[in-house]
């Protein structure tokens, strides 16, 4: 019997708070990640500190944030009230403790559950937070949710309000960095919200007069139909427009000053919504695909204590308003029928041009019917065996805890899918099989995704064919030879989602995947470099000789060393769309017809590359 | 751009909350307004624009200079090269299979075989470099070329007088840096316009039709004259 494990009062164990968000981080920021991706931990960590911030502003007190990211230390300071002095340990370092519990002090606030901050604390290599109030303050530190140092209270003459420093501990994010523009968009959002606050981020100043029709002016990067309709009322704000020529629909939700990347029931009540009200006003009944199709709306809604999905609140989940409240549904369809219906009523130039965008979407959906049906059988063919894709266990759409971490690898040619195929993770890792380049998608319609093949078994393997909510993969990355071809490769497909499938690219979905350029070795190490400059390196630190291998396509590396390239150690690099972009632009002066502009400029910027035998060899 | 200058602060380790302030004095620093907040050391990162121009000059430049437009030296895109100059390696006098010249030339061309073979057939079919053997296909009726396996080739006289002078060609390193291939052939005629060519690169094209040969002989001697 002495065998047996033993399982007595010994084997119970209760983890200390931060241990426990160390052991399972996942349930308080959802993944962990290297910051490449817009729902990377470290992003999160930045959120929670801000929430709090914002919550302050929300509340009336202090106009101003000043962020700051150096040496991946980052640091926020409201000029809000500034936490109680005696209970700035309780809020930092002890789980399930905050003010936002009882209604009265943040009425309609993010923060709740009092863990937010206790994450940023115990995930962080070093903390460190500082209360400013009445003159006095209180500064306490923390290494990895350890106190390390708590000050006495002293006096102090600064404005009143909160500081939160810290450092992403390297040992929960391995090599992680911030990236500009995923910080940038988080604050961007955070002043669309809150109309009047001043973000001061790293000197930049960040603010916005107009709210959410702002957000739409920055993220819109095309022609629409009509201005921007702008609707304000208690508790709601919505703006929306229609795109002229594009496809989807394209929708930014908030709750209570929260980005909702994956929507909730607030969403999902605006959709009817808007359907609902605009039927009515036409007294006509349009097909729902009609109404939404080339929407493009950003929704915000406050709500009394809201119920998200997860503690990273990313989809709201609340069917009530508050706890007296009517239900979400109820709300916003009243205050689109209201609201919206009011407007269209004022603006009758921008109903019929709303009008003719619907009854044009209807024409062109029953235009492509006909090819559709064909595509369905196809499709249906391909649900059950889509020949070109292997596909993995889990999805993104599924319920599986390891669904963030859902990828699919779009390989050209046998070049790498077969390596890929071998090595990879099954339950996380798909791979769909190109062959050759493909079209070239550019100033064609939807119909081509039906109609070529490899374009709609792409769409089927993704699942977006309705829209984005059902996407099977959480990253889509391109995993091409790092050769000319390849880089034609990309731009193509690039060209395919941006034309088509804008919304993937936008939400942070595509990538591309980075492979060595070479490897350099001896008999004892073996070191990958990406980047000319990393060879030189490695070649200086293996002394004499080593051997140089340069890998020009993925079909050059062998399945065992491709697990290093797919494994915890990949290296992608996300597609990023710059605010300041126009995508219609862009795509038309690389992709379109070709033009003396064009020509000129390749000329110009020819790329030479040769290497003469009088110059010294490699 | 600016950005990338302040990069090197990243290594500098002067992260202020592993060396804790102490004293009222000091806390009041850890934020002090205005100071330096400028110049964020974030990564910076290529955006859709940026991979964009990248990758279309990368593939524009190698479409036209590596595959779709000749030199106006020889007269001749890469890959018509690249087999003349195997085909001067393996010259011996007697007829080499083009299957056999096709894979000799991959040592320079690093594309696939059927490439190569079209491109091959192509040169052949013009009657002037190649001494051919076999069923090469008739460009008037469009038959096709017999297999690579059946068919054989060298060069032809005029070819071997007019093409080579390696004293004075400029070589460079092949793809793999295990060879040496001349940048262009010395070429003693005016092949451009002897042969024509036609390619479709990137921005550019190149169309030139097939000129009269006795009629270029005259032209030449009467520029050298």
């Amino acid at each position: 019997m002495a065998k047996d494990p033993k399982y007595n009062e010994d084997s119970i164990k209760s983890l200390d708070w931060k241990d426990h968000i160390r052991f399972r981080p996942g349930m308080y920021i959802g993944k962990l990640g290297d910051g490449s991706s817009m729902d990377d931990g470290i992003y999160i960590l930045l959120k929670e500190s801000l929430d709090n911030a914002v919550d302050e502003f929300a509340m009336g007190f202090g106009k101003k944030i000043d962020v700051s990211i150096k040496n991946k230390m980052v640091t926020v300071r409201d000029y809000g009230r500034g936490i109680p002095l005696g209970k700035v340990m309780d809020c930092v370092a002890k789980i399930n403790t905050g003010a936002k519990y009882d209604s009265e002090a943040f009425k309609k606030s993010v923060g709740l559950n009092g863990v937010g901050t206790k994450a940023v604390n115990a995930l962080s290599s070093s903390f460190r937070i500082q209360s400013i109030r009445e003159d006095k303050t209180k500064v306490i530190e923390f290494i990895r949710g350890s106190v390390e140092k708590d000050a006495k209270v002293v006096s102090c003459d600064d404005q009143d309000g909160t500081i939160v420093q810290f450092v992403p501990d390297e040992k929960m994010f391995p090599n992680f960095k911030f990236l500009n523009e995923h910080v940038e968009r988080m604050l961007w959002n955070y002043a669309y919200l809150n109309p009047g606050l001043v973000i001061n981020y790293n000197g930049q100043k960040i603010v916005s007069e107009k709210g959410l029709e702002d957000l739409l002016t920055k993220e819109i990067t095309g022609k629409t139909v009509c201005p921007i309709i702008h609707l304000k009322g208690d508790d709601m704000e919505v703006a929306m427009t229609y795109y002229d020529n594009r496809y989807g629909e394209e929708y930014y939700s908030f709750v209570n000053g929260a980005h909702t990347t994956q929507g909730g029931t607030h969403l999902v009540a605006f959709r009817e919504g808007v359907v609902k009200t605009i039927r009515e006003f036409y007294k006509k009944e349009f097909d729902v695909a009609d109404i939404r199709n080339a929407i493009v709306a950003a929704v915000s809604i406050k709500i009394q204590e809201p119920v998200f999905e997860s503690q990273t609140k990313t989809k709201l989940g609340s069917q009530e308003m508050g706890p007296k409240g009517s239900s979400v549904k109820a709300f916003v369809s009243d205050f689109l029928k209201k609201e919206l219906d009011n407007f269209l009523h004022k603006n009758s130039e921008v109903a019929q041009l709303l009008l003719e965008k619907i009854i044009m979407s209807e024409k062109e959906r029953k235009e492509m019917s006909g090819i559709q049906k064909i595509a369905k059988d196809r499709a249906r063919k391909a649900a059950l065996h889509n020949r070109k894709l292997r596909d993995c266990r889990s999805h993104l759409n599924g319920d599986d805890e390891k669904r963030l971490d859902t990828t699919l690898f779009i390989c050209e040619g046998d070049s790498a899918s077969g390596s890929i195929t071998k090595v990879r993770d099954v339950n996380v890792q798909a791979v769909f099989n190109l062959k050759g380049k493909p079209l070239n998608s550019f100033g064609l319609t939807k119909k081509i995704v039906y109609e070529n093949e490899e374009f709609n078994l792409l769409q089927a393997a993704l699942n977006i064919e309705e829209s984005l909510e059902n996407l099977r993969y959480n990253q889509v990355v391109l995993a091409t030879d790092a050769d000319v071809d390849g880089m034609h490769i990309r731009l193509l497909l690039i060209t395919f989602f941006l034309q088509f499938f804008p919304d993937l690219v936008k939400n942070g979905h595509l990538y591309i995947l980075q492979t060595p350029l070479f490897r350099v070795r001896n008999k004892k190490e073996t070191i990958y470099c990406y980047a000319d400059r990393e060879r030189q390196e490695a070649i200086s630190k293996l002394g004499p000789k080593p051997e140089i291998t340069r890998f020009k396509g993925l079909g050059e590396i062998s399945p065992d060393e491709f697990k290093n390239f797919i494994g915890e150690d990949m290296r992608l690099e996300p597609v990023i769309i710059d605010s300041k972009t126009k995508i219609d632009q862009l795509l038309s002066y690389y992709m379109g017809k070709n033009t003396p502009e064009r020509q000129e400029f390749i000329i110009d910027n020819l790329r030479v590359e040769k290497d003469m035998v009088n110059e010294e060899p490699i | 751009m600016a950005k990338k200058k302040d990069k090197p602060e990243k290594k500098k380790k002067t992260a202020p909350s592993q060396s804790p302030p102490s004293g009222e004095k000091d806390i009041a620093k850890v934020l002090p307004e205005g100071e330096d907040l400028g110049g964020a050391a974030l990564d910076n990162v290529t955006h859709v624009d940026g991979m964009y121009q990248n990758w279309f000059l990368e593939y524009a430049s190698y479409v036209i200079l590596e595959r779709a437009v000749p030199y106006v030296e020889d007269g001749l895109k890469p890959v018509q090269r690249r087999i003349l100059h195997v085909l001067w390696e393996l010259e011996d006098g007697r007829y080499n299979k083009v299957a056999n010249i096709i894979g000799q030339t991959m040592k320079y061309h690093p594309h696939g075989d059927a490439s190569i073979g079209d491109a091959f057939v192509q040169l052949g079919q013009k009657d002037l470099l190649i001494d051919t053997q076999g069923n090469w296909g008739n460009i008037l009726t469009g038959d096709r070329a017999a297999a690579p396996r059946y068919i054989e080739a060298r060069l032809s006289k005029f070819a071997l007088d007019v093409l080579y002078s390696p004293k004075v060609t400029q070589w460079q390193q092949s793809y793999d840096g295990r060879n040496k291939e001349p940048v262009f052939l010395p070429a003693k005629f005016p092949l451009l316009l002897a042969m024509g060519v036609e390619g479709i690169a990137v921005g550019l094209a190149c169309k030139m039709l097939p000129h009269n040969f006795i009629e270029l002989i005259d032209a030449s001697i009467s520029i050298l004259q």
